[in-house]
């Protein structure tokens, strides 16, 4: 093999992949079993292009995405377009601009989005993101309503007995740093270091600016405000002074109550300093985790206000998971059972080949040449000729189909 | 739930440095690392396990949760790029700083500070361009992967970036410090979903290296 020099044009660009038949199918029963699931919830299933203008993907709040953000030029319009590297804000603006007669929309949605940088560690730069949005339901009500979509959502895909649920709410680190009242690059410097829990540098950033002692104990105190629901009763004794930081514990306890109820076996947790997610979110943050992977299942928040520049300020909030990663090895889809039927026009084996597929068997006809030997191909019956009529054996029960 | 814990960490200087910590924890390595050839050593703490790796390696495992936690130098964070790690704590040990430095000769009568264009050999191409990049100083990196500091000597480079603890491998090769980049030390990193899935665990580990912490 040669190394080096220009690579063949069929191998594809770091970070995508194709999925062969047992990925793709498995991929397809993901998306079906959760569309589905999307619709016995009201929600109405959209599906918006891969592409658009470039300041629609962007704005507003969703500015972070710009570097993800795959661009290309309108030959037509010589316009800058870009491909979705988050379908939240295309939903956004859908939204706003749908017909105004509704106080409150449920959209769904399932596509690929695409990363313009590859990952560094050699993630997909394809992931593909089912994900669910409601709009107009301001307050605790409406997370609850997404918070308990987004469980049922990662029941369809596996076990919950092993998951955890980590709830977080943007405003509480937010309005601690924003009460400092310092410049906007300092408080993005405070948020990023909260964002990776980096306490060392937040204090680092803090002892420059001394008079601001109580502040950075409020915010260390964040390192340990993570954990079961007594957090909360923690920070409210500890934090309750803050107004916007009350109102958010009060939502958490809420959602918190109800979810034990309804999903007595599911454990949850919370992480007060938790700011993973966009900078468009705005209120409670949520993440699903499972054994053995880096990073969540399925993730969401609220993002109040993301459609205010398409002209429609209302409250937002929805999750999305990614399924690609859920694509584990040796996932065979469960099916009917596989038949062979010889290379033949005979009409009666026609006939008996259509009755078998009318009933969910999946019959594979084979073609002109050596006959296989349908056990060693994995199938679980064939069908046979036997005086004068077609007749299903194997594993299958055998079954003789009517002559003529 | 009975849960075990994977931490990566690098041979040398910094398992040196961190065997201490985790021993004042109370956790030791079953076998001594330095002497044996396997990449997964027990400790005498049954649930925690280590995986000896080289330490531009370290957040690669803790990213991909092959490990729960790693000791990683703030140079090696900071030169790879998109990294998703928590990093709560400085355990303070592999330190040492990033710095630029040149010939003596060319030290005598060069000003910094009138940078304008440079040519640097590094293994840290990432934090060299974000440096200069502030400054306003045009720069050409050329990347190697070890003895930076052979470059200028022989005309690959005029000047180097890399980490100086003591300064004497500089010294013995003529060079000078003549710019500090930043301070490093070792951090412990996280990743994101042990840190909610094995919390409890984790935040006593994390409690109890921070008591070990060299004050």
């Amino acid at each position: 093999m040669k190394i080096g020099g220009h690579s063949p044009a069929w191998l594809l660009p770091a970070g995508f992949e194709d999925l062969g038949p047992a990925r793709a199918e498995a991929l397809e029963r993901y998306r079906r079993a959760l569309l589905d699931l999307f619709g016995r919830w009201g929600y109405r299933l959209v599906i918006p292009p891969m592409l658009e203008h470039l300041e629609s993907l962007l704005t507003g709040s969703a500015a972070d995405l710009d570097l993800q953000t795959w661009k290309v030029l309108d030959q037509a319009s010589s316009r800058l377009l870009g491909f979705r590297s988050d379908m939240t804000p295309q939903m956004a603006r859908m939204d706003a601009q749908m017909s105004r007669d509704h106080d409150q929309r449920r959209l769904c949605y399932a596509g690929t989005v695409l990363r313009a940088l590859p990952d560094a560690l050699g993630g997909s730069r394809a992931p593909y993101q089912v994900g669910a949005e409601c709009f107009g339901v301001a307050g605790p009500e409406g997370d609850l309503e997404i918070l308990s979509l987004l469980i049922e959502s990662v029941a369809v895909c596996q076990d919950t007995s092993d998951c955890v649920l980590d709830l977080g709410h943007v405003a509480i680190a937010r309005s601690l740093v924003a009460s400092l009242g310092l410049d906007a690059s300092l408080q993005a410097r405070l948020l990023e270091a909260v964002e990776r829990k980096a306490w060392p540098d937040l204090q680092a950033i803090l002892e420059a600016t001394p008079e601001r002692a109580s502040a950075l104990a409020e915010l260390t105190m964040l390192a340990e405000l993570h954990g079961d629901r007594e957090v909360l009763q923690r920070a409210r004794s500890a934090l309750g002074h803050h107004s916007v930081v009350q109102r958010a514990l009060d939502d958490l306890d809420f959602v918190w109550g109800v979810l034990c109820e309804r999903y007595p076996q599911l454990s949850i947790q919370c992480d007060l300093a938790e700011l993973h997610g966009h900078r468009y979110h705005t209120g409670m943050l949520f993440a699903v985790y499972g054994p053995q992977r880096g990073e969540p299942l399925a993730q969401g928040g609220r993002y109040d206000g993301i459609g205010r520049s398409f002209g429609c300020d209302r409250p937002a909030t929805g999750f999305s998971l990614d399924l690609k990663p859920l694509l584990r090895d040796g996932l065979e889809p469960s099916r009917g059972p596989r038949i062979w039927a010889p290379a033949s026009a005979d009409a009666a084996l026609w006939r008996s080949i259509s009755d078998l597929r009318a009933q969910g068997y999946t019959v594979v006809q084979g073609g002109p040449g050596p006959t296989v030997s349908a056990a060693e191909e994995g199938f679980d019956g064939w069908l046979e000729a036997r005086d004068g009529s077609w007749v299903l054996v194997g594993s299958a029960p055998e079954f003789r189909f009517p002559a003529g | 739930m009975n849960q075990t814990l994977t931490i990566a960490l690098s041979k040398g200087r910094i398992l040196e440095e961190a065997m201490p910590l985790f021993a004042k924890a109370g956790i030791a390595l079953a076998e001594d690392p330095e002497r044996s050839r396997k990449l997964i050593i027990p400790s005498t703490e049954g649930n925690i396990r280590f995986l000896i790796i080289r330490a531009s390696d370290v957040p690669t495992y803790v990213s991909w949760g092959a490990a729960d936690l790693g000791i990683a130098g703030k140079d090696v964070l900071l030169e790879q790029e998109g990294l998703d790690l928590y990093e709560p704590l400085d355990l303070r040990i592999g330190i040492c700083r990033m710095s630029v430095a040149e010939p003596a000769a060319l030290a005598e009568h060069d000003r910094p500070a009138r940078w304008e264009r440079v040519r640097i050999a590094t293994k840290y191409p990432r934090i060299t361009k974000q440096f200069f990049q502030a400054r306003g100083v045009q720069t050409e990196i050329i990347k190697l992967y070890g003895s930076m500091e052979l470059a200028p000597l022989v005309g690959l480079a005029d000047r180097i970036v890399d980490l100086v603890s003591t300064g004497r491998t500089l010294k013995e090769n003529g060079l000078v410090e003549v710019e500090e980049i930043m301070p490093i030390s070792s951090r412990l990193v996280v990743n994101r979903a042990a840190m909610k899935r094995k919390q409890r665990i984790i935040d006593r580990l994390i409690l109890q290296l921070q008591e070990s912490i060299q004050p």
